[in-house]
C-alpha cells in the first residue's frame, strides 16, 4: 500500500480534484449535469464515488481482473468522449455506470471466444454469509443448518434471479435501478420475479 | 402502515421500504419500522428471519486497489485531452477577450430568456456555489451554519458546504466540532476522507487531518452514523452518546472506545492536549496549533512519551514544559522554531 501522503499530493495534481467534494450529497440529476456541461470535478466525483464499486461489480462476472480493469476505463473514456453523445440520465449514474459496464464485460468474453471460461464467474450463487451473521443464524437455530439451507437454496435460482438479489440486498439497489440495468420493461416484472422464487423460499424455511 | 400486517416473509424480502431499513439506507425508515415493530411484537420472529436472509447476501470482493484506481484514471484522463465542451480555455489577445465578452452577453440573454420562460428550476440551473471556510495554520474560527448548526473549525482545517446550504452536503478536511441544529426530517452529513457522519441533532468532533490515518468522531449527544463509501465490506455503524469511533482509512480497521473527555474536544475551548504524543506528533500539532514552522536539528535522543495540558497557553510555555520533561532545546524566531537535542 502507498503511503497516503504519496497518494494525497498525486490526488492533488489532478484537475478538479479539489471542488470535487462540493458534489458529495448532490442529487445525480445535478452532478450529471456538470458533467455533461464539462466540469472535470464532477467526472472527478464520479469516478472516486463509483470506481470501487465497478470493481466490485465487474467481480461477479468475471475473475479476470484484467478484464474487468479495461473494462472500466473504457467505460470513463467513453463517457469523456465528445464522440459518442452522452445520454440523458434515466434513474441513476449508478445504474447507468452498471449497465455500461456489464455491457463491456460481457463483450469482452465474447470477443476473446473462451467465454465460457472467461465470464467464468457471471452471479455465482455468493451468499458467503459473513461471520456475524453465521453466529446470529446459529444462535437462533444451534447449527449452521439455516447458513447451509439458504446458500443452497440460492444456487438452485435462476443466473437472472441471483442477479436481481445481488443489486437489490447488496448494491442497495431500488427496483427502478435494477429495471435499468436488467433491461425489463418495468419495475413490477421486476419484483414478481423475485417474489416467484422466494415464495419457494418459505417452503424450505419452515 | 396497515398492510405489514399481513406480510408473509417474501412480501418483507421484496419490500423495499423494509429493505432500506435493513440496509440502513434512510433515517425515516429506520424510524417507522421500530415503531412498527413496538406496536406489532409478535413479528418480530417473522422480520428476524427477513433481516437475516436479506443481511446474508454477502459476496468476495478484491479489496480497494489505491493502485489501480490512480492507474486507470491517469489513463482515462490521456486518453481524452479533448473533453467534451470544455469549460474555460485561456486566449490571449484583445480580440478573444472581446468575443468572450460578446459570447457571454449572448449567454446572459439566451439564458435569462430561459429562466423567464421556465422560472427557476432548480435541476437546470447551477444553482449552487461553493462556500469554503478555512482556517490557516495557528488560527481557529466559530461560526453558524445557514441551518442554525454551530462549528468550531481547527486550525489547519477546512469546511466545505454549498449556498444555498444543503444539510447532506458538509465536507471536511481537517478537526471540527458540530453542534447540529435539530431537524429530524433533514439529517446533517459530513463528509471526511470518504467517511459519511450523518446525525440527528447532535454534538460531536470529527477529526480527520491530512497527514494522519485515522479518523475519529467523538459523540456527546444525540445519535451519529458512520459510514465508510469506498470500503464495501464496511457495514455502517451507529454510535451512541460517549464513544468514540476511530477508522483507518486504508485498512478498513474499526475501533469503539469511551470519550476521553479530557483530551478528545477540548481545543475548541483552547485547551491543547497531549497524551503521550511521539515527538514527531508532537511537532505537528505545534506546528498547526501556533502556525509556526519547525526546523528540526537534531533528532530526540529517546523515545517521546509527551504529556501535558495547557490551557490558552503561549508557544513558550509548551516548549518550556517539554524542554524540563524530555530535554529539548528551542529557540523561537518569529513564525521560525528551531529545536535540537543535547
Amino acid at each position: 500500500m502507498e503511503k497516503l501522503s504519496k497518494i494525497a499530493q498525486r490526488y492533488a495534481s489532478v484537475p478538479g480534484n479539489e471542488k470535487r467534494f462540493a458534489f458529495a450529497g448532490q442529487p445525480d440529476s445535478i452532478i450529471w449535469k456538470h458533467f455533461k456541461k464539462g466540469d472535470e470535478a464532477a467526472f472527478i466525483y464520479i469516478y472516486a464515488n463509483y470506481f470501487n464499486e465497478l470493481l466490485g461489480f465487474g467481480f461477479r462476472i468475471t475473475s479476470h481482473i484484467g478484464i474487468i480493469e479495461d473494462a472500466i476505463q473504457d467505460v470513463f473514456v467513453d463517457l469523456r468522449s465528445r464522440h459518442t453523445p452522452l445520454p440523458n440520465l434515466k434513474v441513476s449514474i449508478k445504474a447507468f455506470l452498471f449497465k455500461a459496464l456489464k455491457n463491456k464485460i460481457l463483450a469482452y468474453c465474447k470477443r476473446d471466444q473462451k467465454q465460457m471460461a472467461v465470464a467464468d464467474k457471471f452471479w455465482d450463487p455468493g451468499f458467503n454469509v459473513s461471520k456475524s451473521i453465521e453466529d446470529k443464524i446459529i444462535d437462533e437455530e444451534g447449527n449452521g443448518q439455516i447458513a447451509r439451507q439458504l446458500r443452497n437454496f440460492i444456487a438452485s435460482l435462476t443466473r437472472r434471479e441471483r442477479e436481481i438479489i445481488y443489486y437489490l440486498y447488496y448494491q442497495k439497489m431500488s427496483y427502478e435501478e435494477i429495471k435499468e440495468v436488467m433491461n425489463f420493461d418495468n419495475v413490477k416484472s421486476v419484483r414478481n420475479l423475485l417474489y416467484r422464487s422466494l415464495s419457494k423460499l418459505k417452503l424450505k424455511f419452515n | 402502515m396497515n398492510k405489514y400486517t399481513q406480510y408473509e416473509l417474501e412480501d418483507f424480502l421484496t419490500d423495499e421500504w423494509f429493505i432500506k431499513w435493513v440496509k440502513k439506507t434512510t433515517w425515516e425508515s429506520e424510524i417507522f419500522w421500530e415503531k412498527w415493530l413496538t406496536k406489532n411484537p409478535e413479528k418480530q420472529p417473522l422480520i428476524n428471519k427477513a433481516r437475516i436472509i436479506i443481511e446474508s447476501a454477502h459476496y468476495d470482493e478484491p479489496g480497494y486497489n489505491l493502485k489501480s484506481y490512480n492507474r486507470i484514471l491517469e489513463h482515462v484522463l490521456n486518453n481524452s485531452y479533448s473533453f467534451r465542451h470544455p469549460v474555460s480555455r485561456r486566449k490571449s489577445g484583445r480580440k478573444s477577450v472581446i468575443f468572450t465578452l460578446t459570447a457571454t452577453m449572448a449567454l446572459i440573454i439566451v439564458f435569462s430568456f430561459f429562466l423567464i420562460k421556465n422560472g427557476y428550476r432548480k435541476d437546470v440551473l447551477p444553482s449552487y456555489q461553493t462556500v469554503v471556510k478555512s482556517n490557516e495554520k495557528g488560527v481557529k474560527s466559530n461560526f453558524t451554519l445557514p441551518d442554525g448548526t454551530k462549528v468550531y473549525l481547527n486550525s489547519g482545517s477546512r469546511l466545505t458546504f454549498s449556498q444555498p446550504f444543503k444539510r447532506s452536503d458538509v465536507s471536511l478536511a481537517g478537526e471540527a466540532f458540530f453542534e447540529v441544529a435539530e431537524d429530524p426530517a433533514n439529517p446533517f452529513t459530513v463528509n471526511s476522507k470518504g467517511i459519511d457522519i450523518t446525525a440527528l441533532g447532535t454534538s460531536f468532533n470529527v477529526r480527520a487531518f491530512a497527514g494522519e490515518e485515522k479518523v475519529s468522531v467523538v459523540l456527546l449527544e444525540g445519535k451519529v452514523s458512520v459510514d465508510m463509501k469506498n470500503q464495501r465490506s464496511f457495514d455502517s455503524k451507529l454510535i451512541n452518546p460517549g464513544e468514540k469511533i476511530s477508522l483507518d482509512v486504508t485498512g478498513g480497521e474499526v475501533n469503539i472506545s469511551e470519550i476521553d473527555h479530557d483530551n478528545d474536544y477540548v481545543w475548541k475551548d483552547g485547551i491543547l492536549v497531549f497524551g503521550q504524543v511521539s515527538f514527531e506528533k508532537f511537532v505537528a500539532e505545534i506546528e498547526r496549533w501556533y502556525g509556526v514552522h519547525v526546523t528540526v536539528n537534531s533528532p530526540p535522543k529517546k523515545q517521546w512519551r509527551f504529556k501535558g495540558r495547557f490551557e490558552k497557553q503561549s508557544l513558550e510555555v509548551v516548549l518550556e514544559s517539554a524542554r524540563y520533561t524530555e530535554g529539548l532545546n528551542y529557540t523561537i524566531n518569529k513564525k521560525e522554531v528551531q529545536i535540537t537535542f543535547n
